[in-house]
Order: structure tokens, then C-alpha cells, then sequence
């Protein structure tokens, strides 16, 4: 059965490889770390994938002063969880994007403009996007986060996708690519393999 | 650069010197307004000579002696963790502008309910009203019809709540409406509105109740100023008001007698309706804050004070070091229309023009100008 769609958030700002979504805290689940997202661009435009490489939970003077009490109450905290409009802020890393059914592995030819809305991918997006390995050299690349963290959660989360949609070989496979993508540097191999080690795929 | 720091100097130099005296004649001010106020205390002929002074000047605005002591120190009740059901209204505003694409006006109301120590999470209902375009009100006028429209969604609202559980129905700032700009249309419909709301609580038997952080009215010192038979100018020019005496008196988390009003409005109403108010001290030892509380006189009992003077505290203690009622706060920032807010309001009306054949229009030549930034 197809999954139901819904924005998690609008786009504020974005460069060539990446992008900073806000979305607000009741509306909806927040995105995980290393789960994908969607960017559609609009018609006949490309539609832009990307995977989460960070989440911020913006604080306030408000939330500050409360935390700040001695004794909080319940209704306090449910009313700041539940009702306050915090922002959440997401950065999400570019890693390829669909023209059609013609899905590319390389960065998008331009940004999102601001405010556009950022979708979570089903697991039939996710398999169809990340069938071909190509994406994870983009991952690699990412360097202002330890690359292996972020790989070790988003093949866990992608091998579950795959999983649930009929392929138990795909984190296989996403792991022999990730060898031959590092197989010039053993340093950034052992790193990225330890942390995928921890992430139990097999 | 566009303040002349260099001129500022001098004057700065000037105006802490000034600030001092102020300071010096403030204090000398607020200890013989204390002893005075002692002293009235005591006297048995307090309410007589009051009634005597007001009967030549019947229109002074100034506080009226109740059952109590007019120096009476309630210490903090115990606070049980009962539960008690708090509801609260606030409201802002989108104030036409020519200078904009389109000029409207909005008003939007906030509620926000919160049932003390029942772990629920607080109930927040928001009410967003368009103006009529054909009849923009003024800034003035818009201000009294939001304090309107905030008190009937209060009324309305705290009316349709369980009253299983003690309730109050908080509003930030007075009780009272102002109304009295010369030029305001309508105010007379306003006011009835107003007043009708705040009548619906009384007839559900939920005290309507004014917060007023940091006031600055003066009714006390204006009765012992007519006890004392003259006016004091030296008072004013000081910027002199009721905390001052009270900030001397009133320990942390205690509060005063609770005082009847001298007013305009009290005078027009009915007994049970008139407002009465007393002061709350919030602040910690040697940093006394003192904050003022409007009730209708039907409330004003001691049961009633004690229950709002301990849930009023423990709103309090919520913001720690900064002590304001949360739930104040709260209904502030559900009913707060922001800079974005606005410019989605302007955009969906825009959009309903083109929708109707309209070309959009543009902002004022100055506005543009002013958007391109300051340097």
C-alpha cells in the first residue's frame, strides 16, 4: 500500500549541496539522522533527494528561563512538547535527484528556492532512488560530520526499507560498494567500517 | 551614523545626576507615605474622613479602605496540589498601514486553559477576525475593540468550562477598559460589550481577574494624599506609585489588603461588579517585585484571594528568576501575530484579488524605499 505523504517542513536556505529545512515540532514526527527526504521542485522540474545529516532543536529564552525552575510541571512540559511552535531545524545533504523515472547520482544542476516543501520519502522512494549505489560516494564526501556515523545509520535504515520491500541483499551490497569507494584510503575504511559494524546490517 | 554620541555624553553625565536626586526624593517619599499609611491604619476615623474628602472631590481616582486593615499582610497560603482550572486571553493585532500593497486590519484572540497539577496538556484556542475593509479603524480604536473581543472569548470560553474545579479567568493588564479618547467612535457599544463580558463571568461565578506586571497607577497614594488634605506634586514629578509602599511592606509571595476603587467605571457599576485590587509581592528577599491583581468585589472574599494568590505565585515560580504567571506568557504568544504572519495574511489577500480580476497593487514608494534597508 502506498504510504501517505505529508511536508515535514519548508526549505530556508540551501547551497549547491545542501539545504536547511525548519519544521515545526507538533505537526510532525521529526525526520531521523540519516533517513531521506524529497524535495520536489515543481512541474518539469527535478525532484531533489537528500539524506538528514543533522537535527537542531532551536531553544528559546522562554524554554531557557522555565528549564531554569526548580519544579516543572506535567502540563508544562506537555505544553511546551506538544503545543509551543519550537522550530526544528534539519540540514540535509544532497545526494542526487530524479529527472522523470531517470534517477541521477549527482549533485543537483540548482537549489530549491526558499520555502519549498520538503517531503519524507516512502520505501518505495527509497528503493527506487538508491537501487544503483552511485549516491554513497556522495556521502562520503561530506565532511563536516564523521562519514561513517552517518552511513552506519542511513544503510540501517535503507537495508530496513529494502528489506520490507522484498531485497535482504541490498545492505550487502551498499557495504562491498562502500569497500571499493575507500579501498585508496584504509584509514577512512577502517573508520567507516567500525561505525557500520555497530549498525548490526547482517 | 545616526545618533550623535558625542552630544549624548554630556547629557548622560547630567541625567545620572538627575536619576539620583529622583532616586533620593523617591525614597524619602515612599518612608513617609509608609508611615503614613501605618498610621491610618490604626486610626478609627480612616473611612469617615476618606468619605469627607471625596464628598468635594468625589471624581479623584483613589483606593476605597474594604473590611481589612488598609496595611493588612496576607502571608503565602499553603498550596495544596489541588487542581484549579486557569484560563487566559490575550490578543494582538495587524493595524491597517496605506504604506502597504493592500490596508486591513486583524485582530486575533487567543485562550489558553490549563488545569493545575492534572498533568494535561494545556488547551489553546485561537479566534482570527478580518476587519471590515470599508471601515478601518484607527490605532486607537482597534486597541479598545482587541481588548473588547479579548474579554468575550474569555467570557465565552470560561463560561462553556467545567466548573467542576475552582476557575479563573486570567487577563494581562487591567480589569478596566480605557476608553476615553475624545474622538473614538463607537466606544459606548464597546464598552457595553466589554462590560457584558465581564458580567457573563460573574454570572457563572468565575472571578474575571487583571495581572499587572510593574504597575504604575497610584490609587493608594492619591487616598492618603486626600487623608493627608493636599495633593502631593512632588510625588508625581518623582514618577511615585503604589509599589513603592508596597515594596516595603509586602514580604516575598505575600500580599495586601485587598482595596476597593474610586473610579469612573465603579461608580457606574453595581456593587458585585465593581473591581477592587490588591498587591502581590513575586520577588525573592531584598528584591521585591511588586505586581498589581483586579477582582471583581463579589470575589474579593479571603477564600477567593487566598486560592488566587497561591495559584498566582506558583504561575509565577514557573518562569524561575524572572517571575511572571506562565499561563500569561503563554496566551501572549499564542495570540502574538508576527512579522511572517502578516506578510501570509497580505499574501492570501493579494492572491483573492487576482483570483477576482484585481491587479495587485504595490507597497507606498516610501515603504519600498525603507524595505531597501539602513545603513
Amino acid at each position: 500500500m502506498e504510504e501517505k505523504y505529508s511536508y515535514i517542513g519548508r526549505m530556508l536556505s540551501a547551497n549547491s549541496r545542501e539545504c536547511v529545512v525548519s519544521a515545526l515540532t507538533p505537526q510532525n514526527e521529526i525526520p531521523a539522522f540519516g533517513s531521506m527526504l524529497r524535495i520536489p521542485m515543481g512541474e518539469g522540474q527535478p525532484e531533489i533527494y537528500g539524506v538528514v545529516t543533522d537535527v537542531t532543536l532551536e531553544e528559546d529564552g522562554f524554554l531557557r528561563q522555565i528549564a531554569g525552575s526548580a519544579d516543572i510541571s506535567e502540563e508544562v512540559i506537555r505544553d511546551a512538547q506538544e503545543n509551543r511552535n519550537v522550530p526544528i531545524v534539519i540540514r540535509v545533504a544532497f545526494i542526487g535527484y530524479m529527472e522523470g523515472d531517470k534517477v541521477l547520482h549527482l549533485l543537483p544542476p540548482r537549489p530549491p528556492v526558499t520555502l519549498t516543501e520538503i517531503y519524507p520519502c516512502t520505501n518505495r522512494d527509497i528503493c527506487e532512488f538508491t537501487r544503483k549505489l552511485g549516491y554513497l560516494r556522495l556521502l562520503l564526501n561530506i565532511t563536516n560530520l564523521p562519514a561513517g556515523e552517518l552511513l552506519a545509520v542511513h544503510l540501517r535504515l535503507t537495508a530496513k526499507a529494502h528489506v520490507q520491500m522484498g531485497d535482504s541483499d541490498w545492505a550487502q551490497r551498499a557495504v562491498e560498494e562502500i569497500m571499493e569507494l575507500l579501498s585508496g584510503s584504509p584509514d577512512g575504511l577502517i573508520a567507516v567500517m567500525g561505525a557500520i559494524g555497530d549498525a548490526e546490517l547482517f | 551614523m545616526p545618533v550623535n554620541y558625542e552630544q549624548l555624553r554630556t547629557q548622560m553625565k547630567d541625567a545620572g545626576k538627575t536619576l539620583r536626586l529622583r532616586h533620593d526624593a523617591f525614597s524619602r517619599a515612599a518612608e513617609q507615605y509608609e508611615k503614613q499609611l501605618l498610621a491610618e491604619a490604626g486610626s478609627g476615623t480612616l473611612r469617615e474622613r476618606l468619605e469627607t474628602a471625596l464628598a468635594d472631590k468625589s471624581e479623584t481616582r483613589c483606593a476605597l479602605p474594604m473590611t481589612e486593615a488598609i496595611d493588612a499582610v496576607h502571608p503565602l497560603p499553603p498550596m495544596p496540589p489541588v487542581q484549579i482550572r486557569l484560563l487566559a486571553c490575550d490578543g494582538s493585532q495587524i493595524s491597517p498601514s496605506r504604506h502597504d500593497e493592500i490596508s486591513f486590519g486583524l485582530i486575533n484572540a487567543a485562550v489558553i486553559e490549563i488545569i493545575t497539577h492534572s498533568g494535561k496538556t494545556p488547551r489553546i484556542i485561537t479566534r482570527t477576525k478580518l476587519l471590515p475593509f470599508d471601515d478601518l479603524p484607527s490605532e486607537n480604536l482597534l486597541g479598545v475593540q482587541r481588548d473588547a473581543a479579548e474579554k468575550r472569548f474569555l467570557a465565552e470560553t470560561a463560561a462553556a468550562a467545567g466548573k467542576e474545579i475552582p476557575v479563573f479567568a486570567l487577563c494581562d493588564g487591567p480589569l478596566e477598559l480605557f476608553t476615553d479618547t475624545p474622538d473614538m467612535k463607537d466606544q459606548d457599544l464597546l464598552k457595553a460589550e466589554y462590560l457584558e463580558a465581564l458580567s457573563q463571568l460573574a454570572r457563572s461565578r468565575i472571578p474575571a481577574v487583571g495581572y499587572i506586571d510593574r504597575p504604575r497607577s497610584d490609587p493608594v497614594l492619591r487616598m492618603l494624599d486626600l487623608l493627608r488634605g493636599k495633593g502631593d506634586k512632588e510625588s508625581k514629578n518623582i514618577g511615585a506609585d503604589d509599589s513603592m509602599i508596597f515594596s516595603r511592606l509586602l514580604g516575598p509571595g505575600e500580599r495586601s489588603a485587598i482595596f476597593g476603587m474610586n473610579s469612573r467605571l465603579n461608580r457606574e457599576l453595581n456593587d458585585e461588579m465593581k473591581l477592587c485590587f490588591f498587591y502581590l509581592n513575586i520577588g525573592k528577599a531584598g528584591r521585591p517585585y511588586i505586581c498589581r491583581v483586579e477582582l471583581p468585589a463579589w470575589a474579593a472574599d479571603e477564600t477567593i484571594a487566598d486560592m488566587l494568590h497561591g495559584v498566582l505565585i506558583e504561575q509565577c515560580r514557573i518562569l524561575g528568576g524572572h517571575p511572571y504567571p506562565f499561563i500569561l506568557h503563554r496566551a501572549h504568544e499564542c495570540a502574538v501575530v508576527t512579522f511572517a504572519e502578516k506578510e501570509e495574511v497580505k499574501s492570501m489577500l493579494l492572491r483573492e484579488m487576482a483570483a477576482n480580476g484585481l491587479t495587485p497593487p504595490e507597497k507606498s514608494n516610501k515603504q519600498i524605499a525603507k524595505d531597501l534597508g539602513i545603513r
